[in-house]
């Protein structure tokens, strides 16, 4: 028998108590009220003594309460059944360790790799160990499978050598994804055993602020799983990072952020622009003359720097940042993208200045971005070029002759996107051909008043733009007469938007490496408003940018990211070289699905040769903004989201400490106090009832 | 205990029992009925109005008192006279303070003050006196005008009734209100146990006889605060003060008998100087022994200042 808290024993002096109060008894008993006591003066009071216990048993009774009380304070439990819960079960314990950005700071990697071996050191003979790296992702330097497949022994150096290998990379930190990632791997390999072993997943991260923790919201975690964050110190407080927010004309001015974090001691800082030579960011950047600008900017707050006429050049330019503490985050670069040309051919009757003919509108609804210039041809005016030397967007309001047919199909096939606008049944069966499919049954719709688009495909690039709950409201473009398509579409045919009778409204066939869209109503005057709508311009833009590949945005490279090749090289077909900021060149197959792995922040060039010759192109790969708030998250915040992270404090207990934890728990699990409370209110509920009745005798004897 | 003591007294409404009865008016009839029985004639018969004597008319007499049958048999003016009833003035003053809530007999104090009170309102009432009721205790409580109209009585037994258990006793204010109010002569009657210090007492009921008030003090005291008679030591706890002291009365007993002799010595020695009635009641005794004492000691003393000439005057004249 132990006790949790020894000093409480000190209560048992307290017996003393009762045998003091029933040798020594103050005899009044209660009060009289008497009308005066201006006659009266005081009496000594009187004690009388006694020699003799009168009250054997009340006298125990109030003594075993007592004893009782101050056993149930002291916390009694047996100790001997603790050594079985130390050595009790062998442990299935993954290691995570962050190679994000952020970890570059100075002496973070050392701790990391220390605490590493300090865990693999600790490791039993009986336990499963993995070992992982992650940032966004997470990476199985040694899988458990691999750990237990090799020698006794030999597993922790084989563990120790591949970290050796690691280096923090430059990517962003994705907790939220990769702790999930990580209960799977843990879990699901040891499968049916899994249950019987505790499993506990160690991450060692410097947990900075942008860790993206908010994945683990909605996660479920396990019931046998304990989740334990080594914190990495950094040595440097403060951070302040920079990044391009980009021109608003493209033309002259630059626009660069400057962000301070909130434990910054740092609030005056040095902005450099320079340029540095295509292709090489390698070489020594050229300083742009009077680029350096000071900018303040107190903690948690971030100030807009502007350069004035550096977009001008046509290399690339790196911004540098001086005067913070961590240098990892400290340049980024940006490339003035490059401006496409896109052809936009127009089949169809009217001239460009009748507001009653779709031409009107048409002509009037693309706009000149950053990234792309539209080139407008109408084929009444005889301009149409050839179309097989590029790709661009064709519009059809018109039924075509047999050789327009087959320049369109030819078209479609080489890339075109080709609008079918099915102001007649003749029109929409007209797309089905140019398509190279079997036209359905398509007959006049009988409308009564208007109908609706509805089950809009808000996924669908073309319809991206208005995925947003403020955008997607399409009920205000009445339709007075459309077509239906009565029998079945062809297998890879796809519904972007239909009317109210889940009739389909527009729907995409894809031909080669382009598509027919077919509008199975009329734009403009007898059959819908489609012209006037206010969804008009930005849907025509967003088509266009959908298989041009130029979003209105400028590309927005992130270190991390899977860039998408046909972003810079459209529709070319070939290899593309890919040559990193490192140099390191990568050979890349184009396709439309293409993309490239950015893994360092800095310059990537892209080189290939198409039917036009050879293209290049480059883009500027920043890092993560996110990886730039190093500010520490607190464990709290972690555990706030429900992951379940043992006492902080046990963490940092010394054996003595823990000896004290575990005589807790065992007292906590066995609460013997419990027990001898209840008996001890048992006892003094015979002592009151005893005490009580002698009590009654007494009075009955007085006289 | 109190059964003893009724039967002592003989044929008298023993207090115990008298007091059980809830209703203050049942209280008193069941208590006056009885007095007046053996005292007086019955009071239903009316004495206030007697004929004493005929006198010669002469100028300046009111003619409304001319006897005309006397005139007529004698061809004589004569006014018949009256014995002249003065209509009494009295105020009842009742201490409610807290000490007065002690007995040791099943009631109070202030249940047998109230009581005689009313009993003495009755009896007023019946006499048609003007009977005023001063309920007091710190300060003045209840205050009833002396006055005789109809309705007065209840009046009085209801306030009496309701009068709720004041705080601690001090007489000067009430004393000094009836000094200054009632300005017409007449009997002031003070109901307390005079439980306080009688400094005081003397400086104001000296005012009220000077203004030629008739002064009546019954002190009423219960057995227990008579004869200290506790067994036990205890804390006595004052009522009033709310002080406590522990006493162990049988070394106290002695010294408290001593005490409270020295101070109703000392009340009575005051009343005494002042021409006051003093009667000390023990709540043990029936009220009607209390009543029929004051009655007689009243008349002595009447009759002891009968050398003072009565005014006579015409009846309906009050003095």
């Amino acid at each position: 028998m132990s006790f949790l808290a020894p000093l409480y024993l000190a209560g048992l002096a307290a017996i003393g108590l009762p045998i003091l109060f029933h040798m020594i008894r103050r005899t009044p008993r209660g009060k009289v009220p008497f009308s005066t006591l201006m006659f009266l003066e005081a009496s000594p009071p009187k004690v009388t003594s006694r020699s003799k216990i009168e009250h054997w048993l009340l006298l125990l009774l109030r003594a075993a309460a007592l004893i009782l009380l101050a056993l149930a304070f002291s916390r009694p439990f047996m100790r001997q059944s603790e050594e079985q819960t130390v050595n009790a079960e062998a442990k299935r314990r993954a290691i995570l360790v962050d190679v994000s950005a952020s970890m570059r700071r100075d002496g973070l990697w050392e701790q990391a790799t220390q605490k590493v071996d300090a865990l693999l050191k600790d490791v039993k003979p009986d336990d499963s160990v993995g070992l992982f790296v992650f940032d966004q992702e997470l990476l199985p330097l040694l899988s458990f499978e691999e750990w237990s497949g090799l020698q006794t022994g030999h597993q922790i150096n084989v563990a120790q050598e591949r970290l050796k290998d690691v280096t923090p990379g430059w990517m962003g930190t994705n907790l939220g994804a990769v702790l999930p990632e990580a209960v799977a791997a843990a879990l699901d390999e040891a499968g049916e055993k899994a249950g019987s072993r505790a499993t506990e997943i160690v991450v060692i991260t410097d947990l900075q602020r942008g860790s993206r923790i908010e994945g683990l919201q909605t996660f479920e975690w396990p019931e046998s799983l304990t989740v334990e964050i080594q914190r990495l110190e950094a040595k440097t407080t403060g951070n302040a990072s920079v990044q391009v927010v980009g021109s608003i004309d493209q033309k002259s001015e630059l626009r660069v952020r400057v962000d301070n974090v909130v434990d910054s001691p740092n609030e005056r800082f040095k902005v450099e622009a320079a340029s540095v030579a295509k292709g090489d960011s390698g070489a020594e950047p050229s300083p742009l003359a009077g680029r350096v600008q000071d900018v303040d900017v107190p903690p948690e707050q971030n100030r807009v720097v502007l350069f004035k006429n550096v977009v001008g050049t046509t290399k690339p330019i790196v911004v540098s940042l001086s005067g913070d503490e961590d240098s990892f985050d400290n340049q980024a670069w940006y490339v003035r993208p490059q401006t496409s040309r896109v052809p936009v051919l127009y089949r169809g009757d009217g001239s460009s200045s009748d507001p009653n003919e779709l031409r009107y509108y048409l002509e009037r609804a693309f706009l000149p971005t950053p990234a792309r210039e539209i080139d407008f041809y109408a084929e009444s005016d005889g301009n149409v070029p050839d179309e097989s030397w590029m790709t661009g967007l064709s519009v059809v309001a018109t039924r075509l002759d047999l050789e327009q047919l087959r320049k369109s199909s030819k078209a479609v096939e080489d890339g075109w996107t080709l609008i079918v606008v099915g102001s007649s049944l003749d029109l929409c069966e007209q797309a089905f051909e140019i398509a190279g499919t079997a036209a359905p049954d398509i007959s006049e719709a009988n409308v009564e008043g208007y109908a609706m688009l509805s089950d809009v495909d808000l996924e669908h690039p073309v319809f991206q733009p208005f995925n947003d709950v403020r955008l997607s409201d399409f009920t205000k473009l009445p339709i007075w007469k459309h077509r239906n398509i009565d029998s079945n579409l062809p297998e890879n045919a796809r519904v972007l938007a239909s009317l109210d009778g889940r009739r389909p409204a527009i729907v995409e066939l894809p031909r080669g490496n382009g598509r027919v869209l077919l509008f199975t109503f009329g734009w403009h005057d007898a059959d819908s408003q489609f012209v006037l709508w206010s969804k008009f311009v930005p849907l025509m833009n967003s088509l266009v940018d959908d298989f041009a590949g130029t979003s209105i945005e400028p590309p927005r490279a992130i270190v991390g990211d899977r860039f998408p090749v046909r972003t810079v090289a459209g529709s070319a077909t070939g290899e593309m070289i890919v040559t990193a900021p490192s140099g390191l060149k990568q050979g890349v197959e184009l396709s439309s699905s293409a993309f490239s792995v950015l893994t360092e922040p800095g310059i990537y060039s892209f080189a290939w040769t198409d039917r036009d010759g050879p293209g290049t192109a480059s883009i500027a790969a920043n890092l993560d903004p996110l990886e730039s708030r190093t500010d520490a998250l607190g464990l709290d915040e972690i555990r706030a989201l429900g992951v379940p992270l043992p006492d902080v404090v046990e963490a940092r207990l010394t054996s003595d400490e823990k000896r004290q934890l575990l005589a807790r728990e065992l007292e906590s699990r066995q609460r013997f106090w419990q027990w001898v409370i209840l008996i001890g209110i048992v006892l003094l509920l015979i002592e009151t009832w005893l005490a009580g009745h002698l009590a009654s005798g007494a009075s009955q004897n007085e006289p | 205990m109190p059964s003893q003591q009724s039967s002592s007294f003989g044929r008298h409404a023993d207090p115990a029992v008298l007091m059980r009865i809830r209703s203050l008016e049942l209280r008193v009839k069941a208590v006056m009925e009885g007095f007046f029985n053996g005292l007086h004639r019955s009071p239903f018969h009316g004495f206030s109005v007697e004929f004493s004597a005929y006198r010669q008319y002469s100028d300046g007499d009111d003619p409304r008192y001319l006897d005309w049958k006397v005139a007529a048999r004698s061809d004589r003016y004569y006014i018949k006279l009256y014995e002249d009833e003065t209509n009494l003035r009295c105020n009842l003053l009742v201490d409610n303070s807290r000490s007065m809530s002690f007995g040791s007999l099943g009631y109070t104090k202030a249940d047998y003050a109230k009581t005689l009170a009313a009993c003495l309102a009755w009896a007023l009432t019946q006499q048609r006196d003007a009977a005023g009721l001063i309920v007091f205790d710190e300060d003045v409580e209840d205050i009833i005008p002396a006055r005789f109209r109809h309705g007065q009585l209840r009046q009085i037994l209801v306030t009496l009734e309701k009068a709720e258990q004041g705080s601690s006793t001090d007489l000067t204010k009430p004393l000094e209100r009836v000094a200054g109010q009632v300005r017409k002569r007449g009997l002031v009657v003070l109901i307390s146990d005079l439980l306080a210090p009688v400094d005081g007492l003397e400086r104001n009921l000296g005012y009220l006889a000077a203004a030629g008030h008739e002064l009546v003090v019954f002190q009423i005291l219960d057995p227990q605060e008579l004869n200290f008679e506790f067994d036990a030591p205890a804390l006595f706890q004052d009522m009033e003060s709310g002080q406590e002291l522990y006493v162990d009365p049988n070394s106290a007993r002695q010294q408290y008998q001593e005490r409270l002799q020295k101070h109703l010595t000392q009340v009575q020695t005051t009343c005494e100087k002042l021409g006051a009635i003093y009667e000390l009641c023990s709540t043990d005794r029936p009220l009607e022994i209390a009543l029929s004492e004051f009655m007689l000691r009243r008349q002595k003393m009447k009759a002891g200042s009968a050398r003072i000439p009565q005014r006579r005057s015409p009846a309906g004249r009050s003095a």
